[in-house]
C-alpha cells in the first residue's frame, strides 16, 4: 500500500515539479522522505508530509513560473463570477446541475469506506478490537471459537479483558401478555468492563450470572424499557419472559447503547466449551479491550504465535485459520474496503466520471469564454497578465463549482439518510452514512479541482494565442478561440453514454411503472404477511443428533399448530406457509426438461423456485388449471423419492416447453457455477400467474415444490385476514406464543408493503439510471448547443457572403450544422454498438428482461437524435437569419 | 538596498547558520527546527533562485548524496551583497522595533 502511494507521489513529482530547479527538488524530497523514516517517524506520517511538501513545492514553482503575483485572484474575481451567474443562468443551471451529481458520486466509494473507518462512541473505544479466526481458504470468518474464546482468555495477556457475545433475536412477551421479537446477545459479564458503560437503572450482568442454574436475568435497553415496560421506574426486579421462559430485570442500559450490532437484551452466556467440540457450539463474536501501551500490531503477533500453536496441537480444525485482532468495527462488517483493489477500481472510475462532466463543463466555459475574447485581449492589452486573467477564469469556474460541490452535498445527504432509514434495521448502531466534515472537505477539494479542469485549461486555452491575432479577429467579429478534439470526444462520448444509461432506465422502467397487482393473482394487500422463526439452540456434541430430531419435531408441530389454530381464526380466510409469499423475493434457478438439447454456452432456462406449503394453491383459491394438485401423499413414499413431483405456472409452460403439454415432463435443476445436477422431478400441474418474479411480472416462469412442515425454518406465513391486515398482528403473535412460547413472528406487514419494499430497490436503480440519462443528455446537449452556437458566431461574416453570393438555406444549413450532427451522429452509433452488446449481456439477467429488448435501444437512440437535433435548432435559426448587410456591417 | 521579505529573511539567515552544508533539505529543517514553520522545497528553491538573481547569494551544483535517487544538490552561499541586504533590514526593523517590544507584548496579550 505505502510503495503504491509512494510510486504515485514519484510520479506525480516528475510531473507537476517542473523549472531548472526541479532535479534539486525532486532529490529534495527523496532525501527529506528518507530523513523522516530514519527519525522514526511513521511511514504514513511521513507520507503525508512528501505529499504536502509536493504540492506545495509544485504550487510554489508553477506560480514562479507563470509570474502569479501573490494576490492573483481578487474578491473582485469573486463578484465577476458570481456576476457572471445572473448574467448566463442556462450555463450556470446546467454546471451546477452537472457538478451537483458528478461531484458527490465522485466521493461516493471514500465516503462510504469511511462511514467504515468510525471508532466506536465509548470511552477509548478505539482500543476496542475484535478477535477472530480468519478461513483462509474460504475467505470468510470461522465463528465457531467458543474453544478459542477461553484459551485466548487464558494465554493472551494483551487485553485489559477479553469478551464475547452471541447475538439473536428473542422472542419477548411482556406483564401484558405483548410478544415481539427483540434483538439481544448473550454476553459475558466482561463485555461491560470492556465497553466501560454503566447502566441508568440497577446492575449490570456480573460472572455470578455465568454460572449454569444461576437465576435467569437480563439487562435490557432504554427502548425496550420505555416500549414494552411503559418506562416503570420501578422495573428493576420485574419479570419478562423470553422464549417462555421467565427472566428477571436486573438493569437498564443507557439510551443508544446497542453493543455489540443493535441489541436490545443482554442475557448471561452460559455456554460451556466442555459441552462442545473445537469448532462446534455457538457462533460468537469475540472482542477485548487492549491494555495500555498495547498497539493493534503487538496484539496480532500475539494472537498469531497463539493461533500457530493451537494449528499444531489441532491441525484438523486449525490448520486453514489465521488468529487476527482487527478494529471492532470491522468485525461486524467484515473486511476493510479500502483494502480492497475493486474499492480502488472504483474510486478511480468514479474520479473519471468526475473529470468527463468538468471537460463538459469546460467545453461550455470555453464557448463563454469564446465570446469574451475581445474582453480578454483588451483587458491583456492593457497590461493584465496571463496569470492574472487565468487566475479570474479559475474564480468564475471556483463559483459554480462550490455551488455544484454545496448542491451535491446536500443532496447526497438526503439520499444518504433515506437509505440509512431504510435499511437501519440491518445495520450495526455506530454506522453513519450521513455527511461528515471530511466529506465536506473532499467534496470542496474535489471543487477545486474541477475548477482547475473546467476553468483553468479553457482560460490557458483561451489566452494561449497571440494577443494580436485575437485582437485582429476580435475586432473582425471572431473568436480567437477554437474548439478542439477534445471536446468532440466528450460530446460523443455523452451521447453515446445517453443512449446506454436510456436504454437501460428504459428496460428497467416496465419494472416499476407495472401495476402492482399484475401477475400478483392475490388480493395482496388483504393478506398479513410475516416470518414465522424458532430460535435454534446449538445442541452440545453428544446430543447433536437427538436434539436436531427433537427440533425438527418441534418445529413441524409448531408450525401444523398454528396453521391449525389460525384457520380457526373468526375473520382469517386462508392461511399458508412458503419459503416466499407472492411478490417476495424468489430463489432464482436454472433449469433444463428432460429430453431437450441444452442449447450450447447456455445455462438452461432461468426462473425462480419457492417451496410451498401442499395446501397452498387452496389457500390462496388459485386452483391448478390443468394437472393435479399437491396432496399429502406427496410428502411421504417411496415412489415420491423416485419422482418427486412438481407444479409449474402456465409463463413456464409458454415459454420453456414452448406449449407443449407440461404434464408427465420432468426436468431438473443445474447448479450456477457448473457441477452436478439435481434429481428429476416430474411436472403434475400448472398454475396461473402467482408473483413469482416480483421484479418483473413479465418474466415469471417458475416452479412450485412441495415442503413438508418442519423442513424450513424459518418459514414465510401469509394469513388472508380482508381489510387492515396490520391490525391482526398482535393477534397473531399470541397465537404463535401460544402454541410454543419460543416462536417468533418477524416482519408482520401487509402483503402488498412487503411487495413494495422488495420493488424499492430497483426503483432506487431506476431512478439512479434516470438521473445519469438525464445529465448525459442534458450535457450533450448543452455541448451541441454550444459548439453550433460557437460556429455560428465566428462564422457570421463568412454565412453572410455565402448568402450574398447566392448560396441557398441549404447549403448553408450544412455548412453550419455538419460538424454538431456528425458529433451526433457518431455517438448515437457508438451508444448503439455499446447498448447492444450490453442488451445482450443482460438478455438472461433477471430484473431487467423485458419481451423485446431492442425497442428500448431503438428508443433511446431515437430520443436521443431528436434532443440532439433540438439544442442544434436556436443557432441554426441564428445562422439561417444572418443578413449579408450586418455581416458586412460587422467586417 | 533592497526590500527583503519575511520568508527570505529566513532563508538568508539560515544559509548564514548553515555554512558550507546550505542546500535544500537542510534549510528546510533548519528553518523548521529553529522557527517551527513547515516550508514547502519548491518555496525555497525559488525564493533562491530570485535571490540570487538579485546577486544576494551564489549557488553550486554537487554530486548526488545519499538517498536522493541519484539527483544532485545545490548548495547556496551568503554573497556580500545578500549580507549588507540582511544587516540592513534587520537593522532597520531593530531601530522601528527598539523599546516597543514591552508594550507590544502588552497589547497582544490584553
Amino acid at each position: 500500500m505505502t510503495g503504491a502511494v509512494l510510486a504515485l507521489l514519484r510520479r506525480l513529482a516528475s510531473w507537476l515539479v517542473r523549472g531548472p530547479d526541479a532535479p534539486y527538488v525532486r532529490g529534495d524530497l527523496e532525501e527529506a522522505w528518507e530523513r523522516d523514516l530514519g527519525r522514526g517517524i511513521p511511514q504514513r506520517r511521513a507520507l503525508l508530509r512528501y505529499g504536502w511538501n509536493l504540492a506545495a513545492s509544485a504550487i510554489a514553482m508553477g506560480r514562479a513560473r507563470l509570474r502569479v503575483p501573490r494576490t492573483g485572484a481578487s474578491w473582485l474575481d469573486l463578484k465577476l463570477g458570481l456576476r457572471m451567474l445572473r448574467k448566463q443562468p442556462a450555463l450556470t443551471v446546467v454546471a451546477v446541475f452537472a457538478l451537483s451529481i458528478a461531484i458527490p458520486v465522485s466521493l461516493l466509494p471514500f465516503h462510504v469506506a469511511q462511514a467504515f473507518k468510525v471508532t466506536l462512541p465509548f470511552d477509548e473505544g478505539e482500543r476496542i478490537v475484535g478477535l477472530r479466526n480468519w478461513d483462509t481458504e474460504a475467505s470468510n470468518e470461522q465463528s465457531r471459537s467458543l474453544h478459542d474464546f477461553h484459551r485466548w482468555k487464558q494465554e493472551l495477556k494483551s487485553y485489559e479483558a477479553i469478551g464475547a457475545a452471541r447475538t439473536d433475536p428473542y422472542n419477548v412477551i411482556s406483564e401484558d401478555g405483548r410478544a415481539a421479537p427483540v434483538r439481544g446477545s448473550e454476553v459475558t459479564a466482561s463485555t461491560f468492563d470492556i465497553v466501560r458503560v454503566a447502566p441508568i437503572l440497577g446492575r449490570r450482568l456480573v460472572e455470578a450470572d455465568e454460572i449454569a442454574g444461576a437465576p435467569d436475568v437480563v439487562v435490557i435497553s432504554s427502548d425496550v424499557w420505555r416500549s414494552r415496560l411503559g418506562g416503570a421506574p420501578d422495573v428493576v426486579g420485574r419479570t419478562v419472559r423470553i422464549g417462555g421462559v421467565p427472566h428477571e430485570v436486573v438493569g437498564v442500559m443507557p439510551e443508544g447503547f446497542l453493543f455489540p450490532f443493535r441489541d436490545h437484551l443482554w442475557l448471561p452466556l452460559r455456554a460451556d466449551p466442555l459441552d462442545y467440540q473445537p469448532g462446534q457450539g455457538p457462533d460468537l463474536v469475540v472482542f477485548g479491550r487492549l491494555a495500555d501501551g498495547v498497539t493493534l500490531a503487538e496484539a496480532n503477533a500475539e494472537i498469531a504465535g497463539a493461533g500457530s500453536r493451537t494449528a499444531k496441537t489441532s491441525p484438523s480444525t486449525h490448520a486453514r485459520l489465521r488468529a487476527e485482532v482487527v478494529p471492532f468495527v470491522q468485525v461486524t462488517m467484515g473486511g476493510e474496503l479500502d483494502d480492497d483493489p475493486g474499492f480502488y477500481a472504483l474510486q478511480v472510475l468514479a474520479l473519471i466520471l468526475l473529470a468527463v462532466a468538468c471537460g463538459n463543463v469546460g467545453t461550455l466555459i470555453l464557448a463563454r469564454t469564446s465570446t469574451r475574447s475581445a474582453e480578454i485581449a483588451v483587458r491583456t492589452a492593457l497590461g493584465a497578465s496571463r496569470a492574472r486573467i487565468v487566475s479570474q477564469l479559475f474564480v468564475e469556474a471556483l463559483v459554480l463549482a462550490v455551488l455544484g460541490a454545496g448542491f451535491g452535498l446536500l443532496l447526497g445527504d438526503v439520499v444518504a439518510r433515506r437509505i440509512q432509514a431504510l435499511v437501519a434495521s440491518q445495520l450495526p448502531f455506530w454506522f453513519d452514512l450521513g455527511v461528515k466534515p471530511r466529506t465536506v472537505a473532499w467534496a470542496l477539494g474535489a471543487a477545486c479541482l474541477s475548477a482547475v479542469l473546467a476553468g483553468v485549461v479553457p482560460a490557458l486555452k483561451a489566452t494561449g494565442r497571440g494577443v494580436q491575432r485575437t485582437l485582429q479577429r476580435a475586432t473582425a467579429g471572431a473568436s480567437g478561440i477554437r474548439f478542439g478534439g477534445m471536446s468532440t470526444g466528450l460530446i460523443m462520448t455523452e451521447v453515446a453514454l445517453a443512449v446506454v444509461f436510456l436504454t437501460m432506465g428504459a428496460m428497467l422502467a416496465p419494472s416499476v411503472l407495472q401495476d402492482r397487482s399484475e401477475g400478483m393473482g392475490i388480493a395482496d394487500e388483504e393478506v398479513l404477511a410475516s416470518t414465522l422463526r424458532i430460535p435454534r439452540v446449538d445442541p452440545t456434541s453428544d446430543q447433536a443428533e437427538e436434539h436436531e430430531r427433537r427440533f425438527r419435531v418441534r418445529v413441524a408441530t409448531t408450525q401444523q399448530e398454528l396453521l391449525r389454530r389460525l384457520a380457526a381464526e373468526p375473520g382469517v380466510r386462508g392461511v399458508t406457509m412458503a419459503s416466499s409469499l407472492p411478490g417476495q423475493d424468489h430463489r432464482e434457478v436454472w433449469v433444463e426438461v428432460e429430453g431437450e438439447d441444452r442449447p450450447s454456452g447456455s445455462q438452461g432456462h432461468w426462473l425462480r423456485s419457492v417451496l410451498v406449503d401442499v395446501d397452498y394453491f387452496r389457500s390462496l383459491r388459485r386452483p391448478v388449471l390443468l394437472g393435479r394438485d399437491f396432496d399429502r401423499a406427496d410428502l411421504v413414499g417411496e415412489s415420491i423419492a423416485e419422482r418427486p413431483p412438481v407444479i409449474v405456472n402456465t409463463s413456464f409452460v409458454d415459454r420453456v416447453l414452448q406449449g407443449r403439454n407440461p404434464l408427465g415432463q420432468r426436468i431438473r435443476y443445474i447448479p450456477r457455477g457448473g457441477g452436478e445436477p439435481s434429481a428429476w422431478y416430474e411436472i403434475v400441474g400448472v398454475v396461473g400467474h402467482l408473483g413469482i418474479n416480483e421484479i418483473n411480472p413479465a418474466r415469471d416462469e417458475g416452479v412450485y415444490h412441495p415442503v413438508p412442515p418442519g423442513e424450513l425454518n424459518p418459514i414465510r406465513i401469509g394469513v388472508h385476514v380482508g381489510a387492515d391486515p396490520a391490525a391482526f398482528t398482535a393477534r397473531l403473535r399470541a397465537l404463535a406464543t401460544e402454541v410454543d412460547a419460543g416462536a417468533m413472528i418477524q416482519d408482520p406487514m401487509p402483503l402488498d408493503e412487503a411487495f413494495s419494499e422488495v420493488r424499492a430497490g430497483t426503483q432506487w436503480g431506476t431512478f439512479f439510471l434516470a438521473l445519469l440519462s438525464a445529465i448525459a443528455i442534458l450535457l450533450s446537449s448543452a455541448g451541441l448547443y454550444a459548439i453550433m452556437s460557437f460556429t455560428v458566431a465566428g462564422r457570421t461574416r463568412e454565412i453572410g457572403i455565402r448568402a450574398a453570393l447566392g448560396a441557398t438555406p441549404e447549403s448553408i444549413l450544412r455548412t453550419i450544422a455538419r460538424r454538431a450532427l456528425l458529433q451526433l451522429s457518431a455517438g448515437v452509433a457508438v451508444g448503439l454498438v455499446a447498448g447492444g452488446v450490453l442488451v445482450r449481456l443482460l438478455e438472461d439477467d433477471s430484473a431487467v428482461q423485458p419481451f423485446t429488448p431492442w425497442t428500448p435501444l431503438a428508443l433511446a437512440a431515437g430520443a436521443m437524435l431528436l434532443v440532439g437535433m433540438l439544442a442544434c435548432l436556436p443557432p441554426l435559426r441564428r445562422g439561417l437569419r444572418i443578413r449579408p448587410v450586418d455581416a458586412m456591417k460587422e467586417a | 538596498m533592497g526590500y527583503l521579505g519575511e520568508f527570505e529573511q529566513l532563508i538568508l539567515f539560515s544559509v548564514l547558520n548553515l555554512g558550507d552544508g546550505a542546500y535544500g533539505v537542510a534549510i528546510r529543517e533548519d528553518i523548521e527546527a529553529r522557527t517551527g514553520k513547515v516550508v514547502s522545497s519548491g518555496a525555497i528553491y525559488t525564493a533562491l533562485g530570485r535571490l540570487e538573481e538579485r546577486g544576494f547569494v551564489s549557488s553550486r551544483s554537487a554530486a548526488a548524496g545519499a538517498g536522493r535517487a541519484g539527483r544532485p544538490r545545490k548548495y547556496y552561499a551568503l554573497e556580500p551583497a545578500g549580507a549588507r541586504a540582511l544587516r540592513s533590514t534587520w537593522t532597520t526593523m531593530q531601530a522601528m522595533a527598539g523599546g516597543l517590544i514591552p508594550r507590544l507584548t502588552e497589547l497582544a496579550e490584553r
